[in-house]
């Protein structure tokens, strides 16, 4: 008997079953692996995979009282698919936004003709948390800003993809995609029969590509880097992953020394140039010198060495003005604004607090709305507000009335599940899914991404920090 | 892209991270494996002499620094499994695999998953119901899995700069704790303890001394007599046994100059004319001469001068 027979709806939509409630023709292959098993090997199958985690350091790193403990980011093994079919929308429809996204930071960092034809307003980009006054004026290679984008995508009620929010900094989470898949080809290999899945191997390829499309044109053997905070950060496994991958090196702030706007890596046999910088620490703490005097983690020079073009930095710096929530509310017309196009993928429809009127719209109904703060990520600094009690409205009433520009508000959308395997049984968790973009040479879509769980029951947040887990993603041919 | 590692092109930061790991990786071995002899002395010592079995857990716990066990078996537990001991054989793997955290993408995925399936089988395991059967299967399984990474070492990486900072690791450990392991040995108060009771007990101390160092098969091959001039000369003297000091030395001097690419004829920096001179002296020295100065005198001369080297080294390649 597959686990499949008690399954059933709890949103509107799930990925894994049709409208009528059967289990979906992507899925039937999935239902009849299933049947081959008892809940009972599933579970031990799954126990092998966390320890197939573990082992190979596939972990993120919690401290407490200076003890460091490695956590195993739960993973479930029931995979999501998607058909070739609605992939190919997906796609396009992030294309056209990264390209979209690029345009407009290109302008806002020179001539800002976006402000001036008054279609977004001007505090709203001026005085954004990320915007980098220091950044205005300069040129970047090949005019491209973003090289690496992780853009997060739900299915709502209608049964679309809609964008929840794009990630332009340092996005993280490729390194499970790549990992997720390796443990379902180790631990479930059966459950591949029959199906034809995209292969995601090549992303470090593609990203590396990248890397060396961007190198100054003087280096005509460039060297790249990834540059980490170090061994404590929470991501640090996912660096020595790519990097291992790519054939780079990773370096930390204190490797590296910028003489005479050059940088480069102290090395047993002397200082060696480095041409190219994959970045995975953010704008505030690169460089004491522009940014954080405080930073210990950033590299002083690095940013004039790259306003001189003697080397290049992924992502490029400012990039975060355009991934801030309220900004987030404009890219449909961002992306009329510079492509003349409409855009492919649709938006949550977005309140903003600092618009006329906006203030009032959500205190009226905050009970319905999740409002979230515009600078956060990670699920912190927000209120869903059916799940939340009247004082925690009251509160954040108050916040979005201090500080309008800080607070954006959705309607709470009641996004789509996915069979889970939890306690013996399949049981409904609502998923995300974050597909990873890569511009060089072009745009490149990893095809499938991470697909996010939030595995508490009811939960709508599917953020690691807030219990959540993956599982593999297969999109088919 | 010209990513590919280039000689002389390793981050020192990565450099000193590889030297340090392959340090303690030898000296967890090296712990587990005295642990293991020293538990297998000690009882086998409680037959002849209960005062001098004593002192051999005692002097275990002394030179860990530990204050209070209430059995021999928690006292081996302790030094195995305490994560709050410094000298413990888990702390010394987890030292080992911080280092090599920190440098992932410089060691093969091999290596680095058989230290950390080490670390976590060592954590995960209750040591509060430990017996003494169980530890000393632990010890022995831990000797597999070291013995495991000298082959993933020694079959799965390059013989390029991370490979030579591994091997210079390795080896000053090993001279450090064969001198100090001889020094600690020779002048054990057992041996005294056992005299006064009109025993004689200087073979078996002296075939355990070298258990913990492995070398007591290697050893009868080549000698009759055991007598601390003999093992002074196999474990210190020998350029062939592989946990001989000069041995050690000679290793140290090759990863040197393969660092550098300068012929062993000449020295490119101190730390090679340090070790140069090492070699040469131990070269030329007779165990005789050692025992004559007084074992604890030269073993205390080569540790200054081991921790000169590694100085030395440091400033050189960690700068």
């Amino acid at each position: 008997m597959s686990l499949f027979y008690n399954y059933s709806k709890l949103s509107a939509n799930d990925e894994a079953l049709s409208d009528g409630g059967e289990v979906h023709a992507l899925y039937e292959g999935i239902a009849t692996s299933l049947e081959k098993l008892s809940p009972k090997e599933l579970e031990t199958k799954k126990k092998a995979a966390d320890l197939f985690f573990l082992n190979r350091g596939t972990t993120f790193t919690v401290y407490n009282e200076d003890q460091g403990i490695d956590r195993v980011f739960p993973f479930d093994p029931i995979p999501r698919i998607i058909s070739g079919t609605e992939w190919e929308k997906i796609e396009f429809g992030l294309r056209q936004r990264i390209f979209a996204l690029n345009l407009f930071l290109k302008d806002i960092y020179h001539d800002q003709r976006i402000l001036r034809d008054g279609v977004i307003p001007v505090d709203l980009i001026l005085g954004a948390k990320h915007f980098r006054r220091e950044w205005v004026g300069v040129e970047v290679p090949h005019d491209i800003y973003v090289h690496i984008c992780g853009t997060d995508l739900i299915r709502d009620e209608n049964g679309d993809m809609v964008v929840l929010e794009d990630n332009l900094r340092s996005p993280s989470g490729v390194s499970y995609v790549l990992e997720n898949r390796e443990a379902m080809k180790s631990m479930f290999p059966e459950f591949f029969e029959g199906y034809d899945i995209r292969p995601v191997q090549e992303y470090s390829y593609l990203l590396r590509e990248v890397l060396e499309f961007i190198a100054p044109p003087s280096a005509d053997d460039p060297v790249a880097v990834l540059l980490s905070p170090g061994v404590y950060n929470s991501a640090y496994f996912e660096h020595t992953f790519l990097a291992k991958q790519m054939g780079i090196r990773v370096v930390e702030g204190r490797d590296l020394v910028v003489d005479d706007d050059i940088l480069y890596m102290k090395t047993t046999g002397g200082l060696r140039k480095v041409d190219v910088v994959y970045r995975r620490i953010d704008d505030d703490f690169l460089d004491p010198l522009i940014f954080r005097p405080d930073s210990v983690l950033g590299v002083p020079g690095i940013v004039n060495a790259y306003r001189r073009g003697n080397v290049a930095l992924a992502n490029s710096i400012g990039t975060g003005v355009a991934d801030d929530k309220a900004v987030y509310a404009y890219v449909p017309k961002i992306i009329r604004y510079y492509l003349g196009e409409e855009p492919l993928l649709q938006n949550v429809p977005t309140i903003i607090a600092s618009d006329p009127g906006g203030v009032t719209a959500i205190q009226d109904q905050i009970e319905n709305l999740v409002v979230k703060r515009v600078d956060e990520a990670g699920g912190y600094g927000m209120l869903i507000g059916p799940h939340s009690t009247r004082s925690e409205q009251e509160e954040f009433k108050a916040r979005v009335a201090a500080e309008p520009r800080c607070y954006i508000a959705q309607r709470m959308v009641d996004f789509s599940t996915h069979p889970s395997f939890i306690d013996g049984s399949l049981q409904p968790r609502r998923v995300d899914l974050r597909p990873y973009i890569l511009f060089g040479s072009e745009v490149k879509v990893l095809p499938g991404g991470l697909t996010r769980v939030a595995l508490r029951e009811g939960s709508m947040v599917v953020n690691s920090s807030q219990g959540g887990g993956s599982k593999d993603t297969w999109v088919l041919r | 892209m010209g990513s590919t590692m280039k000689r002389g092109e390793m981050l020192s930061r990565v450099a000193s991270a590889l030297f340090w790991s392959s340090r303690y990786s030898e000296r967890a071995e090296h712990t587990a494996r005295v642990l293991r002899e020293t538990f297998r002395y000690g009882q086998e010592l409680a037959g002849l002499s209960a005062p001098a079995a004593m002192a051999i857990f005692e002097e275990a716990a002394l030179l860990h620094d530990l204050k209070a066990y209430s059995s021999p078996e928690e006292l081996l537990s302790q030094l195995v499994y305490d994560p709050y001991l410094p000298t413990s054989v888990l702390s010394c793997i987890a030292m080992s695999r911080e280092n090599a955290r920190s440098i992932r993408e410089s060691v093969s995925s091999e290596m680095w998953q058989t230290i950390n399936v080490l670390y976590h089988r060592l954590t995960n395991s209750n040591r509060t119901t430990a017996n003494a059967a169980e530890i000393q299967s632990t010890l022995w399984e831990l000797n597999e899995v070291f013995h495991q990474l000298h082959g993933l070492r020694d079959h799965t990486m390059s013989r390029g700069e991370a490979y030579q900072f591994i091997r210079l690791g390795r080896y000053i450990e090993r001279a450090d704790l064969t001198l100090r392991l001889l020094d600690h040995m020779f002048h054990h108060p057992a041996l005294v303890l056992a005299e006064d009771e009109g025993l004689v007990i200087h073979t078996i101390h002296l075939s355990s001394t070298l258990r913990m160092c492995t070398s007591l098969e290697a050893f009868s091959r080549d000698y009759t007599h055991l007598t601390p001039e003999s093992i002074a000369e196999f474990l210190v003297l020998s350029p062939e046994s592989p946990r001989a000091v000069l041995f050690a030395f000679d290793e140290i001097e090759a990863a040197l100059h393969s660092l550098s690419r300068s012929p062993r004829e000449v020295f490119t920096t101190e730390a090679e004319q340090l070790v140069g001179r090492i070699v040469g002296e131990l070269r030329f020295s007779s165990a005789d001469e050692l025992i004559e100065v007084g074992y604890h005198e030269t073993s205390e001369r080569l540790l200054g001068k081991l921790n000169h080297l590694t100085a030395l080294i440091a400033l050189t390649y960690f700068g």
